[in-house]
């Protein structure tokens, strides 16, 4: 039962990140999904739910320059992660691998979960990652025309209306911006449309936090390629994803 | 609401915080110039709610002649205060009151008089044209739009809290949208024309009041070295334990000030019922500044002030007000 459905109150984003975060636990390591690492990470400015994915060597095939140079930064990133305690879930990574970190902060302006995300190069890439590796990398085909028709440089905007509601548009824009969290340069998809459009997903709001939490990551995600791994639907607690009727002596 | 001020007295408030300048003393890096810390310092009397990367076009041609790298451009510069990169999305006036004011410009008086900060201007900033700080900094492009961008965002989520929903932001037309971005620090007229349109009337109040409440912390408490505060902040809050807000205030009918206008069970938020939701610890009384004052535009800002009436006519260009914490002492 949320607070202010559509919206999600920060206590609500609080517990639904807790729970995800036993969840994953729970099913300790995801062999058949690209996670690599989840964190839960409480900063100064707020909780961050971060997510790791490899995507592989994507510099493999046209490779320009991978000379035996040092590769320090990325591989002590990785070693700390390796030994970090608190990882919820951790796989081999070859430090060629590229990287997408996704975090999920809380917005206190729209009041809904967040996501940012950034692409993080291998090693012996010496390029800096910009919007078009972004597209490339992360952006479903099917939405690259829709992206490249914005004008506004280092915008992502997807019109995705007509693909679960009539009425709303959900006008997904991802542009590069400070985490408000982190601080930390990163795309993220703007928020402006997302309670709209959870309540045209949600019939109910008689839902726990952490179903709105998994709902907005499912409709989120599906843009930036951050699929739910599926495990979390098959262990002994699934989450619920099926809608239930509003409860008996519901006061609001 | 409480008795309002009136237009002009709103008008003459914006005009001085849009008259606000800064003295700046801009120094290129030793390290990209010909004659490492001999460059002479570019300076400049610079308006409070300006944006630094304004400056980078004549910054670059003012130091081009000392640059060890001629061949790079305006876009690629970015400025420091003691060695910590300054985001370049927030106006120069809270990036001083955040990083140099080291004591608020007046005590209580509320007034403009930096006398005491004399000490610490003209600030002095260095700017770089090499070393792009990536993880601290976006970096910026050569059409501005990057800071375009940045900048309307910030009026959207403003748009956003004051009417709970974008639709006003989206409404406007693109010579509009960019028309505010031009318009800020250069143009009164034209900006109060473009904001008005999105501002909701004088009668109608906002659903949430666009407040940021910033709280510098020690330089050696680890990565980010602000707290940044914000939570629904709605113009009235209820007299009454029961409905009062988002924020969790209680607030006794003793404390309450009634005004007439307003219905009998609510009151303005104020700058003081606001802190002290906020920050309880740092703000124990709602009326009296007692261990930090609420600083905006290099003033400290009287607690009783309805926060609505702060925020229309002292924001800043994009909609918000950012109130810096100052200790006392």
């Amino acid at each position: 039962m949320l607070f202010d459905f559509p919206f999600l109150t920060v206590e609500e984003f609080h517990s639904a990140c807790q729970d995800l975060a036993s969840r994953l636990r729970a099913c300790g390591s995801l062999k058949d999904s690209s996670w690599s690492a989840v964190r839960l990470i409480d900063q100064t400015n707020g909780l961050i739910f971060r997510i790791t994915k490899s995507i592989g060597n994507v510099d493999a095939s046209k490779d320009e320059t991978a000379p035996e140079e040092d590769s320090g930064f990325l591989e002590t990133e990785q070693n700390q992660a390796e030994e970090d305690p608190e990882a919820l879930i951790r796989s081999e990574q070859r430090s060629t691998d590229w990287q997408v970190e996704y975090e999920i902060v809380y917005s206190p302006t729209f009041q809904v979960p967040v996501l940012y995300f950034a692409l993080k190069a291998g090693a012996f890439h010496h390029k800096p990652v910009d919007i078009e590796m972004v597209y490339q990398h992360l952006v479903p085909q099917q939405y690259h025309q829709e992206l490249k028709n914005v004008g506004v440089m280092g915008g992502i905007s997807f019109n995705v209306g007509c693909m679960f509601f009539e009425n709303t548009e959900l006008d997904v824009r991802s542009l590069f911006q400070y985490n408000p969290v982190s601080g930390s340069p990163m795309f993220f998809v703007h928020p402006c449309n997302t309670a709209d459009a959870m309540r045209h997903v949600i019939v109910s709001k008689d839902i726990s936090p952490e179903t709105y939490l998994l709902i907005w990551l499912s409709v989120i995600g599906n843009f930036i390629k951050l699929h739910l791994p599926h495990e979390l639907f098959v262990d002994d607690t699934p989450v619920s994803l099926k809608f239930q009727g509003p409860s008996l002596g519901d006061a609001s | 609401m409480p008795t309002k001020m009136d237009q002009a007295s709103t008008s003459s408030i914006q005009q001085a915080i849009w008259e606000g300048r800064l003295p700046l003393e801009i120094v290129l890096a030793p390290s990209e110039s010909r004659v490492y810390d001999k460059t002479d310092p570019y300076l400049i009397s610079y308006h409070r709610i300006s944006y630094l990367p304004s400056l980078l076009p004549r910054l670059h041609a003012f130091f081009s002649s000392s640059l060890i790298d001629p061949s790079s451009q305006p876009h690629e510069g970015w400025f420091s205060f003691e060695n910590v990169p300054l985001k370049w999305h927030y106006p120069v006036g809270l990036l001083y009151d955040l990083y140099a004011g080291a004591e608020p410009a007046s005590k209580g008086g509320g007034g403009l008089d930096e006398s005491d900060a004399q000490a610490t201007l003209p600030w002095r900033l260095t700017v770089h044209f090499c070393d792009w700080p990536h993880e601290d900094l976006v970096q910026l492009d050569a059409a501005g739009m990057v800071m375009n961008d940045a900048f309307i965002n910030s009026v959207k989520e403003a748009d956003f809290l004051r009417n709970g929903t974008a639709k006003g932001i989206m409404s406007l037309s693109k010579e509009d949208s960019s028309g505010l971005w031009e318009a800020v620090s250069v143009d009164l007229p034209s900006f109060r024309r473009i904001s008005n349109i999105l501002l909701p009337p004088t009668n109608q109040p906002f659903r949430n009041v666009p407040i940021r409440i910033f709280l510098p912390l020690p330089p050696d408490t680890g990565a980010p070295s602000l707290k940044v505060f914000q939570s629904p902040l709605s113009p009235s809050i209820a007299v009454s334990n029961m409905t009062a807000s988002h924020l969790g205030l209680s607030l006794t009918l003793s404390m309450a000030r009634h005004n007439s206008n307003n219905s009998p069970s609510t009151q303005s938020q104020t700058v003081g019922t606001a802190l002290h939701a906020l920050l309880p610890n740092l703000f124990p009384s709602r009326r009296t500044p007692v261990l930090a004052n609420p600083v905006l535009h290099g003033a400290v800002l009287p607690m009783s002030a309805p926060v609505e009436e702060v925020v229309r006519c002292s924001a800043y260009g994009d909609g918000w007000a950012y109130i810096v914490v100052r200790m006392v002492g």
